[in-house]
């Protein structure tokens, strides 16, 4: 038997997720001496405070771990594990004071966590999703859970598409579907915001990064005011590049959180913003999810 | 004079919650026009929401795909 066109190093048979995870663990807790997990490439050393722009230590906390059935109708019942802290700053975020707080919550072993999501699996979840706040800068504690996790179980990964190369290097192969937000449709807006800068570079380069590497829902929330600024360029965009994604146009905005610094965000979206949006959904042909 | 706060700035600690009893919860919004916005929905909310609407094919979907799920109505 001959093994030529297999590359010397390749294993023939890929190593279990749970390995995978347990062997990247060492690289994702370095990276947090330096820390480049998000776009904002702060650099600072997690280990020794909470200066960098999420003000996340090096141990994720946990502010809700529950089965939900709010999500796409394919990944539920889920057992939603929600980290605290987040390295963008929206204004109407939901779940603002866990999210702009690191510190919220609590810190919970891995073992321990894994153990709730074994329990839900065993009363009927069907998956098991990684949110936030933003599960990103957290990756290494995300990468204990899934080495404690039934190796067949299905990971959704729900992300605001603001990592780095480095941080999808370490998620690789581990996550079955990726649910990802596509917020603002050009940067003033993801900067008056959610203080973000090079927005749109960040996010496309991650969903396209996404798209070649596994199942990717993009999801975009409506914003009232916003069709046209950010939906209808978002959604061409999703158009030119990515075609076949699945698309998730949400329309259940409400004005949580700072919403009232900004006029616009006076109360959810019209009916007649509504009605356009998914006009611009079909005029694109999106693969939009019912 | 105190500096304008940071935006990206944290905001005050969070109390702990209690595990198994703080992590349930539904957060729910009553629209004037009577239109009913939820986040973090439970089986146990969809349920509640569905007797109060059972027309409502977006909460029938989730109901029904909780309960085939789980053996339970």
């Amino acid at each position: 038997m001959t093994l030529g066109a297999v590359a010397p190093n390749r294993p023939l048979v890929a190593p279990a997720r749970s390995v995978l995870a347990r062997e990247r663990l060492p690289a994702a807790w370095a990276a947090l001496t330096e820390c480049r997990l998000c776009a904002h490439e702060c650099g600072v050393n997690r280990f020794h405070g909470t200066a960098g722009l999420c003000h996340a230590g090096a141990r994720a906390r946990v502010f809700s771990a529950q089965i939900e059935v709010s999500d796409e109708v394919e990944l539920i019942p889920t057992f939603a594990l929600a980290f605290s802290g987040c390295d963008l700053r929206c204004d109407f975020c939901i779940t603002g004071r866990e999210s702009w707080n690191a510190r919220a919550g609590e810190a919970v072993p891995a073992a321990r966590i894994a153990e709730f999501a074994r329990t839900a699996l065993a009363r009927g979840a069907r998956t098991i999703m990684f949110l936030g706040g933003e599960p990103t800068i957290h990756l290494p504690t995300a990468l204990e859970i899934v080495a404690e996790l039934p190796d067949d179980a299905t990971l959704i990964w729900k992300t605001n598409a603001h990592g780095t190369a480095a941080a999808r290097l370490l998620l690789e192969d581990l996550f079955d579907i990726w649910v990802a937000d596509y917020k603002f449709g050009n940067d003033a807006c993801a900067i008056r915001l959610a203080a973000v800068h090079d927005y749109q570079r960040v996010v496309r380069e991650n969903l396209c990064w996404v798209a070649g590497h596994t199942r990717l829902i993009v999801r975009h929330l409506l914003m009232p005011g916003h069709v046209d600024c950010c939906w209808a360029p978002v959604a061409t965009w999703l158009a030119n590049e990515l075609p076949a994604v699945r698309v998730n146009l949400r329309g259940g905005f409400w004005p949580a959180w700072q919403s009232k610094r900004h006029p616009e965000f006076g109360g959810s979206v019209s009916t007649e913003e509504a009605d356009r949006a998914r006009t611009i959904a079909e005029q694109c042909n999106l693969n939009l999810i019912p | 004079m105190q500096s304008q706060p940071d935006p990206l700035s944290a905001g005050k600690p969070h109390p702990d919650p209690v595990p198994g009893q703080a992590y349930q919860h539904t957060e729910i919004l009553i629209l004037p026009e009577g239109k009913v916005l939820v986040h973090n929905l439970t089986p146990v909310m969809a349920a509640i929401l569905e007797r109060l609407n059972p027309s409502a094919e977006e909460i029938h979907d989730r109901v029904a795909t909780a309960g085939d799920r789980r053996g339970t109505a």
